[in-house]
This record gives C-alpha cells, structure tokens and sequence, in this order.
C-alpha cells in the first residue's frame, strides 16, 4: 500500500454505451463496500438474483439506466466496472482485526469493517458520516489503521504508569500488543550474503577476528 | 424503443420491446426447457409438413408439450393473451415467435447471458440447436 499513491490516483476509465460515453471512476468507501456486497449477489447460485446483482452493481458504479444498456455490451461494462472498482490492497486490521479469534461472535454483523470505519473516524476526527462515506477506500482503511495504532500507544502509555505494569520484584510486563501488529523481520546476515560453496571456503582452522575483538573487549571491560 | 404492431391473418397483435433486463430474464425463465426440448424445436419450422407433424407426434410420446412451450416462449416477449395463442394455428405461432425473437435480439440475448454466466454452455449448446431465427417459416 502506498499512500501517497492512494491520495492522488485518479482511477477511472471510458465506457462507450449505445454511443455515448460515460467516465467510470473508483467508487468512494460507501459505495465500494455496497459493491462488495453486490459482487457476493454475482456469485449467486441463483440466476434471476445474478442478473438483479449485474445491475445493481452497474448503477452503484455510476451508470445511469443501466437496463438500457444494449445486451451485447453489457459483460464488457460490467467487467471494466469491476476491474475499477475491486479492493486492490487489505490492511492487516481488516484482515484480521474482525476474526481474530477465528470464531464468529453474536456481536458480528454483515459489513461490520464499514461501521468500524465510520465510527472510529467519526469519534477521532468528529467527521460526519457524509465526508467519511465519500472518501477513497483505501485512504479510510489508512485513517483507520493509524487512530487504532495511536489509541493503543496511549493505552501503553497510561499502562507504564500504573502499578499493574511492574511485577513483585519490580519488572516491567510489556502491554500486549494489538493481535494483527506483527514485526516483519528482514533476512538474516546469512540470508543476506547467500549460502558459501564449500570449495571457496578456506582451508585449515578459521580465525573469527571478531569474535576475538569482543572477547577482549569483554576483558577490558571487567 | 416503440412497441410494434404486426398483422397475421387479418389479426393485429402488439409487441411490446424488452430492455436488456427484461430480455435477460425472459432468457433465464426459458432457458430450464429449451435443454429438453431442443431436439422438437429444431425441426418444427421444418418446412416439410410431414417433418413438423413428426416432430410433434415425438414431443408428445416423450410428454414435452411443445404448444404450451410456444406459449410461454411467446408470452415471455408479448402481451397476447393466451386464449389468442390457443386460437391461432402452429405456423402462425411459430410466426409470431420468430418476430418477438427477431425484434428483441434474442441471439444477442442469449449471447449475453452466456457471458455474464446466467446460463451455462449446455443450454446456450441447446438454444442454438434449437434456434427457429435462422429457418424459413411456412
């Protein structure tokens, strides 16, 4: 995810529909998660709420009247409106902050991610669900992401100064971290250098300059 | 679109156009028949007589009421009303079928079903065996 990227690109493309042209353009939060919803309905089983999902997702994608779209273009409309329109990257609270149990909860609703978005937003920044609903998904999630980051360093902070924090003997026990912050460790030295043939090793016992270096200095030390 | 006025033996009937939705929905609502009825559909606008009375001699044997097919099909894309449809002799029908079909793209139609996957190969395979658009009508 870039975010510089998700602030400016303008996404859209042309449609030509009966002779007319019609600027498709990526859908903000509120209408894509309608537009996911709808792209569920178009994996029905059921034909006659398929085709009731090719058009509903049509008019949640900006085409006006789509049933007067002549048949024979309507496939091609409908993929280049998916294709704008499909979640490219997922933050990790969205993939795992609503499962992270892996259990469904009795508190769990359908399009539950967009209700997190509009309130936390909502309660952090005082926006009205109005701006909130019309701005571009990927930007909400980012919004999100960072108001839950920052809740929790202030909940770490206040936990450092309580006496919860510090066992009998006077050790301090960390805060848990959030379930879907992970540190993404690099490559080891090892990795990074790359596997050494065994024919370019050298011969005979191998003096670690390093390891002698610590060692005296370890010595100095004491 | 405007809705169109045809004359078949002396008789008026008004079609009415269908827009892309309505058209796919009528594609949809057919389309669980055609499979089964495909092999009488195919040869009934046969222009030898002999082959239509045939073709329907083996629809009833196999208890596939083609009439009633024709009615429904016809139904889907008109608003005759069935006790006209009854009247009128199977050529006639098979008239008034082939001008919905034709005024209504229902090739395109099923063309665009098969794309958006709300039909699936076997009954667009179906359709086109039992295609009546490309055949003379007596």
């Amino acid at each position: 995810m870039n975010f510089l990227a998700a602030l400016h690109e303008q996404t859209h493309q042309t449609v030509h529909i009966d002779g007319r042209s019609i600027v498709l353009s990526r859908r903000p939060v509120g209408e894509h998660y309608r537009l996911r919803d709808c792209g569920r309905k178009l994996e029905s089983e059921d034909p006659l709420e398929h085709l009731q999902a090719v058009f509903d997702y049509l008019e949640i994608a900006g085409i006006p009247q789509p049933e007067q779209i002549l048949a024979a273009d309507l496939a091609s409309v409908l993929n280049t409106a998916i294709e704008i329109n499909e979640r490219i990257d997922l933050l990790p609270w969205q993939t795992t902050y609503l499962t992270e149990s892996g259990k469904t909860k009795n508190t769990d609703y359908d399009n539950r991610e967009l209700a997190i978005i509009i309130h936390t937003l909502a309660e952090a920044y005082h926006w009205s669900p109005e701006t909130i609903l019309n701005l571009p998904p990927e930007i909400a999630a980012c919004y999100v992401q960072e108001i839950m980051l920052s809740e929790w360093q202030d909940r770490e902070f206040s936990y450092t100064l309580s006496e919860a924090a510090y066992d009998e003997k006077g050790k301090y026990r960390p805060y848990p971290a959030l379930s879907w912050v992970v540190e993404i460790a690099g490559p080891s030295e090892k990795e990074a250098r790359g596997p050494v043939k065994r024919s370019m090793l050298p011969d005979g016992i191998v003096i670690d300059y390093e390891k002698e270096q610590n060692e005296i200095k370890a010595n100095q030390d004491q | 679109m405007r809705s169109k006025r045809i004359k078949i033996n002396k008789q008026t009937y008004i079609i009415q156009p269908m827009n892309a939705k309505d058209g796919l929905e009528a594609i949809i609502k057919m389309a669980p028949f055609i499979e089964e009825t495909a092999p009488y559909l195919a040869v009934l606008a046969h222009r030898r007589k002999q082959v239509r009375i045939t073709a329907l001699a083996k629809a009833a044997q196999a208890n596939v009421d083609v009439p009633a097919l024709l009615f429904d099909l016809i139904s889907l894309g008109s608003t005759v009303p069935i006790e006209e449809l009854e009247q009128m002799p199977l050529p006639d029908l098979l008239k008034l079928l082939k001008i919905i079909m034709r005024m209504n793209k229902w090739d395109a139609l099923w063309k665009a079903a098969y794309s958006l996957r709300l039909v699936d190969e076997k009954k667009l395979a179906a359709w086109i065996w039992s295609s009546l658009v490309k055949q003379k009508v007596e």
